[in-house]
């Protein structure tokens, strides 16, 4: 063997002559590497110090419950953790134990399938990025069928949990934050899928995120569930999303609740958004985006519904919301130049089929908000403290508190955006072009502002009165159908839940 | 495996012995083949264009790069082995077991059979000199192609080693060599191992899970700074280097483009474009003619001419090819990451809206500084992109990763080129 290598060497050394350089022997180099490079740090881990006290040190997981290959890291072994990271194996395991590890660089994954990151529970295996000086978020994945479980993750410079372009994510038990509490140098997102398709979100925790604290984006097939996101600008958002079950979540003291939306420009138009059985309340802190969209959403929000098609939300509890529990527009409010929402048709990624999207032969737009389904919400305490604080930025809510005046604001509100009628007073007169369906919205009130005409006035200094909204009592003719176009939403199906 | 590094150990000692330890005499005669092969490159070595010395300054303080150094890779034997690697098996820890450059008397020396190449619009790393260097397999040639990387055979090595200057004001002396890239052509891609050089600068070890460097330095107002280079883990190399299309995702190779490698270098004084030696080696294959090849807007001439002395169609040309080089590895529709914004930020993109003329950020959080638009022509002081390349705040500052420092003069660059668009109101 070593006259093979030494031979090998001599012999290339002389490369660019007629000489046939000769590879490496690759068994020579296997084991060479084997004893310096990939596990060198998980050596050191496992050989260094103190003996392993596993019931202490791994008392939630650890390698004996995980299939091979599989690796334990003691809290605190960053170097192994940074190591052990590249170049891994299809389908192993990382056990992180219990206690902190304070980071100075990103965790990345990627090229490896397979891979599961868990730890010894929220708030017990804490990854730190106080200390960050280089690349900007926490833990970020790029691979298929990924797992993260158990751990804690603080103070990103951007995202806390970011996976993008994978297929197969399970987030479970997984707690994001800022330190300091809610403030504008926050990393922007806590958990953000993003580019993924089957994506399991549940049992997890997002706080303080200077955009939004739970947000999956420009993905397919989506369960987000058992969740809590608190202090968040955006609590939960769906953006760009196809598929998605929301259900059994809290989103709570956040500037605006749980939303569902499209942005220009994202070639995957969303729809098939199901979301049940959470409550949205006290979302009233004040905006503290540094920028984005988010930034121009008024506080006090519950959730608001944007540019989205066949989106369904029932048995949910709303609950003191400032401005309104539900608000529902179209993507022309924020960004009016048509042109901007539209895709080339051989851009579009996904599912669009069968949606009523205006289009012509070579694309499609996607600000239109059609076939809004709500029923069996219930509504409590909200609409009562408007956030007018930034006319430029947010005018809606400066719209809403000027017109207003002290009343009471309609717990859902739409902007009548692509009617072809509106009237004020006369119900007959109102269209219901896009498909807005309220049934059995207990207690709900409802009011139709007619946006396209009073948003203009508003900047220009010309406000409406409130007698200029339409304002209808229960059951809210002509908003009662209780289908959606193309059927009922079908159930989403995980394959990672299958088993 | 200890017993293999011992043996290692030793073969790294007698690489560093110029092969003269008795008994190892298949070795002896390997060597004397080489004598040969490193007398007829001695023309090689007179490389001498600004980035393209064969060997470098690398800490001495009072040995001076360019030509000094080069000068001492004619006095050493240049017989030592370069070891055409197995891309497929895993990577030597050791530098010196590739022999593509070794260190002597702090002097960085490329292996006479690489051949140095200098790319005209260079990626910003916090004011490091890069010094490039690409070996071919025997009887291989790299098949020319007018769009992408040039397609180079299996088992290609480029390298690319980091030099960072202790003062600003002199960024071509007193250089610290930090770490040697080996980039190796596997059958479907391209392999980057990060080699770092160790503390007493005899050899550079395989870093794999990356390392954070503090680097002080004078900046050219006389202020004491830090740069805290990061030697990428693996994992981030692909943050750059992978690109996906309609076939997958595979790690691809950023400058070597022709329109990067069309250019005037030195080779013993005389200016000779180098994609054209390519070829007359018979290095390269498939070339046209030169004039029919795309040409980017050298760094070089940018800094000759001034930024603020550009036409306009020069600070079109020079600020897109910046952004290309800079940005366009993410921000480009084969970017892994960068599709994500959907902006585009490559050369060829056409699209005003997607290159971020009037474009509101997806998901810029704290990068969007207030601003609204990525481009506001007319106004570089509303536009994201500008801060984005004026801060190096973590989670604002681009790109997020291989800058700690602004690059005042790409900045510059930048600022002018959206200062000298037509205005145009993006507010709805």
């Amino acid at each position: 063997m070593i006259l093979a290598m030494v031979v090998a060497m001599a012999l290339s050394g002389c490369g660019g002559d007629d000489t046939k350089p000769l590879s490496l022997d690759a068994g020579a180099t296997q084991d060479v590497s084997d004893a310096n490079v990939g596990d060198a740090g998980v050596d050191a881990a496992q050989v260094d110090a103190a003996p392993v006290d596993a019931a202490a040190e791994f008392p939630l997981h650890s390698c004996a419950a995980f299939a091979k290959p599989c690796v334990e890291l003691r809290a605190g072994d960053v170097e192994g953790l940074q190591e052990a990271t590249q170049l891994l194996e299809k389908d192993t395991t990382l056990v992180l134990g219990a206690g902190a590890w304070h980071l100075d660089n990103q965790v990345t994954l990627r090229k490896a399938t397979g891979i599961t990151l868990i730890g010894q529970g929220i708030d017990k295996t804490i990854l730190n990025f106080k200390a960050q000086k280089i690349q900007s978020n926490g833990v970020d994945v790029i691979g298929d069928n990924f797992r993260i479980e158990s751990l804690t993750i603080e103070d990103a410079k951007k995202d806390a949990l970011r996976i993008e372009d994978s297929k197969g994510v399970t987030i479970r038990k997984v707690k994001v934050t800022w330190t300091n509490g809610p403030a504008k140098e926050n990393g922007a997102y806590g958990l953000y899928p993003v580019k993924c398709q089957d994506v399991l979100i549940e049992d997890s925790v997002a706080l303080n995120a200077s955009d939004a604290g739970l947000y999956v984006g420009q993905t397919r097939n989506v369960i987000v569930r058992n969740n809590v996101a608190r202090g968040n600008v955006a609590g939960i958002e769906i953006e760009n999303t196809q598929f998605a079950d929301v259900y059994g979540n809290l989103a709570e003291d956040n500037t605006v609740g749980l939303a569902v939306f499209d942005l220009p420009g994202n070639p995957i138009i969303g729809r098939d958004i199901y979301v049940h059985d959470n409550i949205v309340k006290n979302n009233n802190r004040a905006n503290f985006a540094p920028g984005g969209t988010v930034s121009e959403v008024p506080a006090g929000t519950g959730t608001f519904i944007m540019a989205s098609r066949r989106v369904e939300f029932a048995k949910n509890t709303y609950e003191n919301n400032g401005t309104v529990d539900i608000a529902v527009v179209s993507g022309l409010a924020i960004q009016n130049k048509a042109s901007k929402w539209r895709l080339a048709k051989d851009k579009v990624v996904g599912d669009s089929a069968g949606l009523d999207l205006p289009n012509d032969a070579t694309g499609i737009s996607n600000y239109r908000t059609s076939d809004v389904y709500l029923h069996d919400n219930t509504h409590k305490g909200s609409g009562t403290n408007p956030d007018g604080n930034d006319p430029w930025k947010r005018p809606l809510g400066f719209l809403l508190l000027i017109v207003y005046d002290g009343a009471t604001i309609e717990n859902v509100l739409y902007d009548a955006w692509g009617e072809s009628s509106f009237h004020a007073t006369d119900a007959g007169k109102n269209s219901n072009d896009n498909r807005l369906c309220l049934d059995n919205e207990a207690g709900a009130t409802f009011v139709s502002i007619n946006l396209p005409v009073t948003l203009p006035a508003a900047e220009e200094g010309k406000f409406a009165k409130l007698t200029d909204f339409f304002r209808p009592k229960a059951p809210f003719a002509p908003f009662t159908c209780k289908t959606m176009k193309g059927g009922p939403l079908a159930p989403v199906v995980l394959p990672q839940l299958k088993k | 495996m200890r017993f293999w590094m011992h043996v290692l150990t030793r073969l790294r000692l007698v690489v560093w012995l110029g092969w003269s330890v008795v008994g190892w005499g298949v070795v002896a005669s390997g060597a004397v083949a080489c004598t040969e092969s490193a007398s007829s490159v001695k023309a090689d070595a007179g490389v001498t264009a600004t980035d393209v010395t064969g060997a470098v300054d690398a800490g001495d303080a009072d040995a001076a790069a360019g030509s000094d150094a080069l000068a001492a890779t004619d006095t050493t034997p240049a017989s030592w082995p370069l070891i055409a690697l197995d891309p497929a098996a895993k990577a030597p820890p050791k530098l010196s077991m590739i022999g593509v450059a070794r260190r002597v008397n702090g002097v960085l020396e490329l292996h006479p059979d690489m051949v140095p190449y200098e790319l005209s619009v260079p990626l910003f790393s916090d004011y490091a000199v890069k010094r490039r260097a690409l070996w071919l397999p025997a009887g291989t040639a790299i098949s020319y192609r007018a769009k992408g990387p040039l397609d180079f055979p299996v088992g290609s090595i480029l390298i690319k080693s980091f030099l960072f200057p202790e003062d600003m004001s002199e960024p071509t002396k007193h250089l610290r060599l930090i770490e040697t890239r080996v980039i190796v052509r596997d059958k479907t891609e391209w392999k980057a191992w990060p080699y770092v050089w160790d503390d007493d600068g005899q050899d550079a070890t395989l870093k794999v899970g990356g390392t954070v460097k503090s680097l002080p330095f004078m900046d050219v107002a006389g202020n004491k700074r830090t740069a805290n280079y990061l030697v990428p883990q693996r994992n981030q190399c692909l943050d750059c280097h992978d690109r996906k299309d309609s076939g997958g995702t595979f790690t691809d190779i950023i400058g070597p483009k022709a329109r990067y490698l069309n250019r005037e270098i030195l080779v013993d004084g005389e200016a000779v474009n180098q994609l054209q030696r390519l070829s007359d080696n018979g290095w390269l294959k498939g070339m046209p003619a030169l004039g029919l090849i795309d040409q980017a807007f050298s760094a070089e001439k940018v800094a000759q001419v001034g930024v603020a002395q550009l036409g306009k169609a020069e600070l079109n040309a020079a600020a897109r090819d910046y952004l290309d080089i800079n940005c366009a590895h993410c921000h480009s529709p084969n970017g892994v990451e960068g599709r994500t914004s959907q902006l585009y930020l490559n050369f060829d993109n056409e699209d005003a809206f997607l290159m971020g003329v009037c474009k509101a950020p997806s998901s810029a959080g704290k990068g969007g500084f207030g601003r609204s638009y990525d481009i506001v022509p007319g106004q570089p002081d509303q536009s994201i992109l500008v801060y984005r390349l004026q801060t190096t705040e973590l989670g604002a500052m681009m790109p997020d990763i291989g800058r700690s420092l602004v690059h005042t003069e790409g900045l510059a660059l930048v600022r002018r080129w959206i200062l000298e668009m037509a205005p145009v109101k993006c507010d709805r």
